[in-house]
């Protein structure tokens, strides 16, 4: 009897999960109709299972992520490149370690790495040397740069023509 | 002139796709991606609670049932059923790695009708779904993926089943089971739900762009 009572039960909430997710719940019906209708456990359940349901809309994933992966794994669609994956990851560090991660596991599945933009991926791909000794350049090269502006300036302020035209 | 076309992925049944993709076709992979991408990602999302990581294990997801394709067998389980227990065993690792369980914060989930219109309601019903929240995290894990797969990915008892390995009748069951739970969990503690969110429509989809 107690068995039976509850394949009862256990029906009628198929039946309301049903409806939720169908959009077209009525539930004094399906109570009547199920001779449950002074059966306040029975209420209680299905209306925890409404609540529950509500808390749980269904999420999208983002673009980006869905063209990015789309790509890696089909080599179709259009690539998206290493920065703006990272703007899409509002660049922090957890987010760059769990790209590196990524690149592991994609290495190890036989697939591509993420692309990198053009520049990046030229640095990218030069030995650990060059990529030292091509940072050291770049570095010389904005103080050298900066120092002349500097130095053009201070000349230019101590100069004879400059020294009579604030005279 | 003949017209020459490519094969209609788009029309094949899932076996047909995944039998293609074991032999290297990475169209008829690329098919199934766009089948079961955001049902992936739903359930990784609810798992883990936040979307980078839910892009990461979705991600992980797709990686291995590609390498891993020659060896699922359809006999076996649907495909659908396979990537979510791919799924399912990356995010226990997750968790287990992590020691943690998150959940979706709840700001993101309350129905925008009713912050609009009834504004004074909205501190009882988070008050209201925080301890449903709360009781929900308490479930064991096959409840907890119950509800998702039901709720969230609008799974049918038998496809449920399939994943989880159990018959129709025994996720009914787990069904009752469940929601008994929560009526006790949410009755210990004096709570008495009611179906005010449940008069106000299921929110739309939830989008994370860039």
């Amino acid at each position: 009897m107690h068995e039976h009572e509850d394949v009862r039960i256990q029906n009628i909430l198929a039946k309301h999960a049903d409806a939720l997710i169908n959009g077209d719940v009525n539930v004094e019906a399906l109570l009547q109709q199920h001779g449950f209708a002074h059966n306040e456990r029975v209420r209680q359940m299905m209306q925890i299972a409404e609540q529950t349901y509500h808390l749980m809309p269904r999420v999208e994933p983002s673009e980006a992520f869905v063209a990015r992966l789309r790509h890696d794994l089909t080599g179709y669609g259009q690539p998206v490149t290493m920065l703006e994956w990272l703007r899409h990851l509002q660049w922090d560090r957890a987010a760059f370690e769990r790209t590196l991660q990524e690149q592991v596991d994609r290495l190890s599945a036989g697939l591509p790495q993420i692309h990198l933009d053009k520049p990046l991926d030229r640095f990218r791909h030069m030995p650990f040397g060059m990529q030292v000794a091509a940072g050291l350049t770049i570095t010389a090269g904005v103080f050298w740069i900066a120092s002349r502006v500097r130095r053009d300036g201070l000349l230019a302020a101590y100069s004879p023509r400059a020294s009579e035209q604030s005279a | 002139m003949v017209e020459i076309s490519g094969p209609d992925y788009h029309n094949m049944t899932d076996a047909r796709l995944v039998r293609l993709a074991s032999d290297g076709d990475k169209p008829a992979f690329g098919e199934l991606y766009e089948r079961y991408i955001t049902r992936i990602y739903n359930y990784v999302y609810y798992r883990t609670g936040n979307t980078q990581d839910a892009e990461d294990l979705t991600a992980r997801v797709f990686t291995r049932a590609l390498s891993n394709i020659q060896d699922y067998d359809e006999r076996g389980v649907p495909f659908s059923a396979w990537l979510y227990r791919i799924a399912h065993n990356l995010v226990a690792n997750w968790h287990r790695d992590n020691s943690r369980r998150k959940i979706i914060p709840l700001d993101d989930f309350l129905p925008s009708q009713v912050l609009e219109e009834a504004p004074e309601m909205v501190a009882e019903l988070r008050e209201e779904q925080t301890h449903l929240m709360e009781s929900i995290k308490q479930l064991p894990d096959d409840r907890q993926q119950l509800l998702l797969l039901k709720f969230v990915e609008r799974l049918s008892n038998a496809e449920i089943g399939e994943i989880l390995g159990r018959t129709e009748g025994a996720i009914k069951s787990l069904y009752h089971r469940t929601l008994a739970a929560l009526s006790d969990h949410l009755g210990a503690r004096g709570i008495v739900p009611n179906n005010s969110i449940g008069r106000s429509k299921k929110p739309e989809p939830k989008k994370y762009s860039s």
